[in-house]
């Protein structure tokens, strides 16, 4: 098959870069998976550079400094903190309601992150990857650097809060690596794929957008569906619900409730991981410069 | 997929065959295409096809087709819009092409956007990092060539200062520096060049003529001066398609005549020159239409290399032509008289008789006329007397599959006389030497 420009830029004075139209077309998943991937660790020193920059530009000039970089990512959580301060939250399931929201909010914040960043970035460096030969898909993994270090920083506050009161975890870490894996590629793929579509359909991010703030509240995030009478038939349909509680389970009952739940929405993320990573292969240069 | 296939170092370090890029001026055009393309990616339903072109979009780069050896530098010039910048991204692999191939042997950096792959918010010294591991340099290996960079950059001290408070040309002399430090095997640069000032651009031309040892260019510019100075030959695009190729000289000559308004369908006053003049006798012949064709006799305005060139005259005798006898002289785009087909050479022979619809093929073995564009003109005489000389519709000759030099390839072939005849690979080179 005819090679596109997905081979290592430091290894091309050693090789023969062929560029034709649609090239990619003939690639299956795996052939997909793999050269998005060599595409991405060719620039591993390009995504570090640009989170670093990133990382430095946002508090750049401010008086706090790297202070804001810490407390912004907090400030969903700290509300919500606020609010159980003011005793709006009961307790669910026996864990206390400052941990409970943290716990879900961190997690919520992680997989929905996962979809609306690369439609962003899709978006917004859509126009620019005309000028530059550097692939989408790099750009879309510096961002998920700040996410992840976001998660990160809610994820300390949480363990804070669980030392502050005391709720300690009974964590199976050999389900939780797993489940949580299997959330974070079904969301990402969602994400990839709903990128594309965005580019060409520009209503999709507004539809996202829309159905990911209604969808908070119906997913198990501030209450337990159960709390909302007859929509708790939705539980095991709604995969953000599904893996919330199945990682809060795990991570402090050290058991899941609804294990085939769990596994078809892993089965899910399987296959749409699969189909999303050759859709995303395929398109990524076919979109560029769409504005 | 395959592996990467080893480099032949005696093959071009660039090869572009029949480029081509389409455009649309109207965002929902471009949609409507890439929803199909979608459609296709996410069903797995195979690669869609450019069977017509919506009304809105257009070929921003057309057939277009040269190599590029070691040590070479193309220069691209053009009037705005021509195509130079979208050729130069298709090339760098920024956009895809949407019709033809680019072969890149070696590694390649461009120069087209200052402010691509930049950190506006960060600092100049940052951004070294930042373009240098886009071109594949890890941070170490950049390390060591910071100073190397930031002293031929000239910045000094404002290396450390937020790139959003550089000047075109520091941000020019950062992004050359780079590129220079990391010296690639094909280089391609547009227009930037020319927000540097006076001096730094001739330190970045002669750089740039020190490089040329390992490295090919292809050059854009508007600067006619730093175009012939730097370039052993130079295509000039015109509406998308190479309309001229040649030396820098002549190149720019075509060039400053498209500059001056010189209708694109007309050809440069020194080629109409060259061509002489055009006479119609109505009294004679009525209805004379003369056309390219393909083998239906359909009119074609590009033909492959590979296929035989077919032109069509009809028209309505109002006289008896006793002694009918066809010309039609060839030129190149840089007014070179190619060669001539005629009757006298075929002898062909023609009885017409006043009131005849007269319908005539003539057809040129493939092969023999190079890639580019065919000048011609259709001269019909009775005997001495002209009848009709007007110029033939333009001809594109798509490109080869081998090399071709200058305006005409001719049959040859190679004898190896102590074992017999060399062992071809591929398809003969041309035509047998006796047909």
């Amino acid at each position: 098959m005819k090679k596109d420009r997905s081979e290592k830029q430091a290894q091309a004075g050693d090789q023969v870069r062929i560029y034709v139209p649609d090239s990619r077309y003939s690639a299956n998943p795996i052939e997909a998976i793999r050269e998005l991937f060599k595409e991405v660790w060719s620039f591993r020193s390009h995504i570090a550079a640009m989170f670093g920059a990133e990382f430095r530009s946002s508090y750049r000039g401010t008086v706090f400094g790297v202070f804001w970089n810490f407390a912004l990512p907090l400030v969903p959580l700290s509300v919500y903190i606020l609010l159980v301060n003011l005793r709006v939250f009961p307790v669910y399931d026996g864990l206390n309601p400052a941990i409970y929201i943290s716990f879900n909010v961190t997690i919520w914040s992680l997989l929905t992150g996962l979809i609306t960043l690369p439609i962003m970035v899709v978006k917004s460096r859509n126009n620019e990857s005309t000028r530059t030969a550097q692939p989408i898909s790099v750009a879309v993994l510096a961002s998920f650097a700040r996410l992840f270090f976001d998660t990160f920083v809610r994820f300390a506050l949480l363990c804070i809060l669980i030392v502050l009161f005391a709720q300690w975890p009974k964590t199976n870490l050999l389900m939780l690596l797993p489940i949580l894996l299997s959330g974070m590629v079904l969301c990402f793929s969602l994400g990839l794929m709903l990128a594309i579509f965005n580019v060409i359909i520009p209503d999709v991010e507004r539809v996202v957008t829309i159905m990911l703030q209604y969808g908070v509240f119906v997913s198990g995030v501030i209450f337990p569906l159960g709390g909302l009478g007859p929509l708790k038939v939705l539980e095991p349909f709604n995969p953000f619900n599904v893996y919330i509680q199945a990682l809060r389970d795990e991570v402090f009952f050290g058991h899941i409730a609804n294990h085939a739940a769990v596994w078809s929405w892993a089965g899910v993320a399987l296959l749409l991981f699969l189909m999303s990573m050759r859709f995303f292969y395929v398109m990524e240069r076919r979109i560029r410069g769409i504005t | 997929m395959s592996d990467p296939i080893a480099p032949d170092a005696t093959l071009p370090m660039l090869q572009v065959k029949s480029l081509g890029k389409l455009y649309s001026r109207r965002p929902k055009d471009m949609r409507k295409r890439m929803s199909k393309v979608a459609r296709n990616a996410f069903f797995n339903i195979g690669k869609p096809e450019i069977r017509e072109l919506y009304s809105g979009e257009f070929w921003a780069v057309k057939n277009v087709s040269f190599d590029l050896q070691r040590g070479e530098a193309i220069g691209v010039i053009g009037l705005n819009g021509s195509g130079k910048t979208s050729l130069l991204r298709i090339l760098a692999g920024q956009i895809l092409p949407d019709a033809g191939e680019v072969i890149i042997r070696g590694s390649s950096a461009a120069m087209i956007d200052l402010q691509a792959g930049f950190q506006q918010n960060a600092p100049g010294r940052e951004n070294i990092f930042l373009r240098a591991a886009a071109l594949g340099f890890r941070r170490k290996e950049t390390e060591l060539r910071v100073d190397e960079i930031i002293a031929f950059s000239e910045l000094g001290d404002a290396i450390d200062a937020p790139l959003a408070s550089y000047s075109s040309g520091m941000r020019m002399r950062l992004a050359f520096a780079i590129m220079a430090t990391v010296a690639p095997d094909v280089l391609l640069i547009d227009e930037v060049l020319a927000v540097g000032d006076f001096r730094f651009r001739q330190k970045c031309l002669a750089k740039m003529r020190e490089m040329r040892a390992r490295s090919a260019f292809v050059f854009v510019s508007h600067s006619m001066n730093d175009v012939s100075t730097f370039c052993d030959r130079v295509i000039v695009l015109h509406k998308g398609r190479v309309y001229f190729e040649g030396p820098p000289a002549e190149a720019i000559e075509v060039y400053e005549s498209l500059d001056q308004g010189i209708p694109t369908k007309d050809v440069p006053q020194q080629l109409a020159k060259a061509m002489g003049p055009v006479f119609e006798n109505p009294d004679a012949l009525a209805g004379v239409a003369h056309f390219w064709c393909d083998e239906k006799g359909n009119e074609v305005e590009e033909v492959k290399f590979s296929d035989p060139l077919r032109l069509r005259l009809k028209f309505r005798s109002l006289i008896d032509v006793r002694a009918l006898s066809i010309g039609i002289p060839v030129w190149s785009i840089n007014r070179h008289y190619v060669t001539g087909l005629s009757t006298q050479v075929t002898s062909d022979t023609f009885d017409i008789e006043a009131g005849d619809d007269v319908d005539i093929m003539l057809e040129v073995a493939p092969g023999f006329l190079n890639p580019g564009v065919v000048k011609s003109m259709l001269t019909v005489l009775d005997g001495p007397e002209f009848l009709y000389r007007q110029p033939n519709p333009d001809l594109v000759i798509r490109s080869a599959k081998h090399p071709t030099w200058g305006s005409i390839t001719v049959p040859h072939r190679f004898i190896r006389r102590d074992k017999g005849p060399a062992q071809s690979k591929g398809a003969p080179v041309v035509i047998p030497l006796n047909p």
